[in-house]
């Protein structure tokens, strides 16, 4: 990287300032996977502690929520690469890519409400079992971290109007994070609803 | 060549923009060190009282004992007893020694010993401190919740941190507040690395850096990779006690489904073993440079003591379980943890070596900054040499919870770590502040503070060999420590000792900030690195002009040098 700058291949400020960014940008998803990581590890322990899983008087939880939910945030994360790149080609369309990553995001909030909702009316609470226990814990800390996400996209809003290298920037590390949440939730799909 | 160009701040003109929310890294490092100094002040007064209960049980703390404790006349009570153990340590740990060596001297050194202007993201520092705030203020808030504060030790270990083993908001307070801390930290983390790999200054590689730099840069790493993992602790736990999980309740505790207190062991030490290192490796790498600094000696075999502080990061994260043998780990398991942890005396024992090797033959100045490094050395030795009998499994069953592991880390991350601190703040004081602190009071503040801390922490190896466990109220009520009242009289007057040694440290240092009048030369200690090269205290740009590197931070006595300088500074080239 050093013998790269020193070598001028990264021309210009911005485009080095968007380097020190994606530095930063991929410490903080090293600490987050740290954090979902730990819940995993705690997840595993009592899965295999488990006589049985779930525990008696349970039933898994029907997938069609968490599957929607899963295909939503696939679609966000692509929507968000469209958008990237017609914004990098200055292509008028690229607005609506923006607005469809933002509805897909909430419409992914939505679905985790529903899911709550529909945990509730079968009866399955918070403090029912560790079963349920970890089941809010994983989505209502991944919920977190998704506002934080849509927060993020409604301030690269101002990219909508602006082509300056610094909007790039931006655009690029919330993508990280972007990707980076849908990689969780994939993850907790997968380990969580259907094994 | 530093990534891409740092623009100069506008001067700060009012109060508010100056002090309270700057984004300067100096004034949010001499932030850091206040809250750091307040909290010493608050933990160690919590000090005192434990350790006069346990000399005097039963009877009354001197002069502001019936304030506090009006009920009792003034002893201290056996619930608050508890709580005071679980402050002491937890503002010690993450309220005290994190903000003096990470928040104040990381801030403070990074940018200037690199050659930046500041940070990388300013806005990140600043508002890591404000979080920062506002977990203390969590934090001391629980002191005066109906129940009182946290009570189940600084490790939080359930059943003991559950509804069950403290109700009350107390406990409650305490894991946000260690949650909130935790995220200020990981913000500073971030910037510190980022700043750390992109903005050195034109010419320094990685070996070209001071040594404190290493050790703060490793921290950092650990910061960011292992904080998270408490985090989630925290947030499980913080779950189990605000929505009725049971993530940590077990047995009858547990109304509905069963959990696992001893997760939480293992996910607060996978956090808690680093976080040891976290603690000292700031101290380590100061120690490195100020030993060659006043041995006016390049550093002995400096790369390789930056290498074996990389070697101990990494091992410190594969230990973790050697604090926990006595949780019925499969003795394979035990065993394992046992050979990876006296691994780690293979890379300390390299860079104590260098230590030696540095000072050896030097021409030594007996400095305030040296006097603390070398006291660094004496009392890190004897921590890290009383770490092996608990790192084996067959002594740490008898000695597992005893006074030895108190007296053992008080050694380690509280003795090493305050000197080593101290010693910073000495050393770098003309550049913070503009003055120099009074060299014979602080030789005075090192002597009167090593011998009380020797005491107080010798004395708790003894007591603990002899047997007396750690966190009991009254233990005397036993037969068997009877006959260590004594000692236990003679360890709490080190403490008081170490104490009140520390009044002169206060009064030097506020001299020196607000009265004193002489002005510090811009390099008073006479170092080569590049902090030293601007004036002192240092301009709100630090650097007008970017240095450009040339050597590596410890050149002394080069003998191509002209004058009467023994040192070379950073920027300069000698053939």
């Amino acid at each position: 990287m050093n013998q790269a700058v020193a070598n001028n291949i990264l021309p210009d400020q911005t485009e080095r300032k968007r380097v020190v960014n994606s530095i930063a940008m991929i410490m903080i998803l090293v600490s987050l996977s740290m954090l979902f990581a730990t819940l995993f590890l705690g997840y595993s322990v009592y899965r295999v502690s488990a006589d049985q899983w779930p525990p008696f008087g349970f039933e898994s939880i029907s997938l069609m929520i968490p599957g929607i939910s899963t295909l939503i945030v696939i679609l966000s994360s692509i929507s968000f690469v469209a958008y990237k790149k017609l914004w990098i080609n200055k292509s008028s369309n690229a607005k609506i890519f923006y607005f469809i990553t933002l509805g897909l995001g909430l419409a992914f909030m939505a679905s985790q409400f529903r899911l709550w909702a529909n945990l509730k009316t079968t009866g399955i609470f918070v403090d029912s079992s560790v079963f349920a226990s970890m089941i809010y814990a994983f989505t209502w800390i991944h919920a977190a971290h998704m506002v934080a996400g849509i927060l993020a996209l409604l301030w690269m809003a101002t990219s909508l109007k602006s082509d300056e290298p610094k909007e790039l920037s931006k655009m690029i590390n919330i993508e990280k994070f972007w990707h980076f949440l849908g990689i969780i939730w994939v993850i907790i799909f997968f380990g969580i609803f259907v094994f | 060549m530093a990534f891409y160009e740092q623009h100069i701040h506008p001067k700060p003109t009012n109060f508010l923009s100056k002090y309270i929310i700057s984004y300067d890294h100096k004034v949010i490092g001499k932030q850091f060190l206040w809250y750091g100094i307040f909290f010493l002040f608050v933990g160690g007064l919590m000090a005192l009282m434990i350790r006069w209960t346990l000399a005097y049980p039963g009877e009354a703390f001197p002069i502001i004992g019936s304030f506090l404790f009006p009920e009792t006349g003034g002893a201290v009570p056996p619930d608050t007893y508890a709580m005071l153990f679980t402050m002491h340590g937890t503002i010690m740990i993450f309220y005290a020694i994190t903000p003096i060596l990470i928040g104040a001297f990381g801030n403070f050194c990074i940018p200037l010993m690199i050659g930046a202007r500041d940070m990388a993201f300013p806005l990140l520092n600043m508002l890591s401190f404000h979080v920062a705030v506002l977990s203390a203020v969590i934090l001391m808030g629980s002191l005066f919740t109906p129940l009182g504060a946290a009570a189940g030790g600084w490790t939080s270990y359930p059943t003991l941190s559950t509804l069950i083993g403290s109700p009350g908001m107390g406990q409650t307070l305490w894991t946000l507040a260690i949650f909130i801390l935790g995220v200020s930290s990981t913000m500073g983390a971030v910037n510190y690395i980022t700043t750390i790999i992109t903005l050195r200054a034109p010419g320094m590689g990685y070996f070209d850096m001071p040594l404190t730099i290493w050790g703060l840069g490793l921290t950092a790493v650990l910061n960011a990779i292992f904080l998270p993992v408490l985090g989630a602790g925290c947030l499980l736990l913080i779950f189990d006690r605000v929505f009725g999980t049971t993530f940590f309740l077990a047995g009858a505790a547990a109304t509905s489904g069963t959990g696992d207190p001893v997760l939480f062991q293992h996910v607060f030490w996978i956090f808690g073993h680093p976080e040891v290192y976290i603690l000292i490796l700031p101290a380590w790498g100061i120690v490195s440079d100020l030993l060659s600094f006043f041995a006016r000696k390049p550093a002995f075999g400096a790369k390789a003591t930056a290498l074996s502080m990389t070697t101990i990061t990494i091992l410190s994260t594969l230990v973790y379980g050697h604090h926990m043998f006595t949780t019925q780990m499969s003795p394979l398991l035990t065993q394992t943890f046992m050979t990876l942890t006296m691994t780690i005396s293979i890379p300390s024992a390299i860079f104590f070596a260098n230590w030696l090797g540095t000072i050896w033959k030097g021409s030594i100045r007996f400095t305030s900054p040296m006097l603390f490094s070398l006291g660094v050395v004496f009392v890190f030795g004897l921590g890290g040499l009383t770490g092996l009998y608990l790192g084996t499994v067959t002594t740490d069953l008898f000695l597992h919870d005893t006074y030895f592991v108190v007296g053992h880390f008080h050694y380690t991350m509280a003795a090493s770590v305050l000197l080593g601190g101290l010693g910073a703040v000495y050393f770098w004081m003309p550049k913070m502040f503009g003055t120099i602190m009074n060299e014979w009071w602080a030789k005075v503040h090192f002597w009167i503070t090593m011998v009380g801390l020797n005491i107080v922490f010798m004395g708790m190896l003894l007591i603990g060999y002899a047997g007396m466990h750690r966190r009991i109220f009254n233990p005397f009520v036993y037969e068997f420590t009877q006959k260590l009242i004594p000692l236990n009289e003679l360890t709490t007057w080190g403490a008081i000792i170490m104490g009140f040694a520390q009044i002169i440290f206060v009064i030097n240092f506020v001299h020196a900030v607000f009265f004193k009048k002489e002005k510090a030369s811009d390099n008073p200690w006479e170092v080569g690195t590049l902090e030293w090269t601007i004036p002192s205290p240092a301009p709100h740009y630090n650097f007008d002009k970017i240095p450009v590197v040339k050597c590596g931070p410890h050149e002394f006595g080069n003998p191509n040098l002209t004058g009467d300088r023994d040192f070379q500074y950073q920027t300069e080239e000698l053939a």
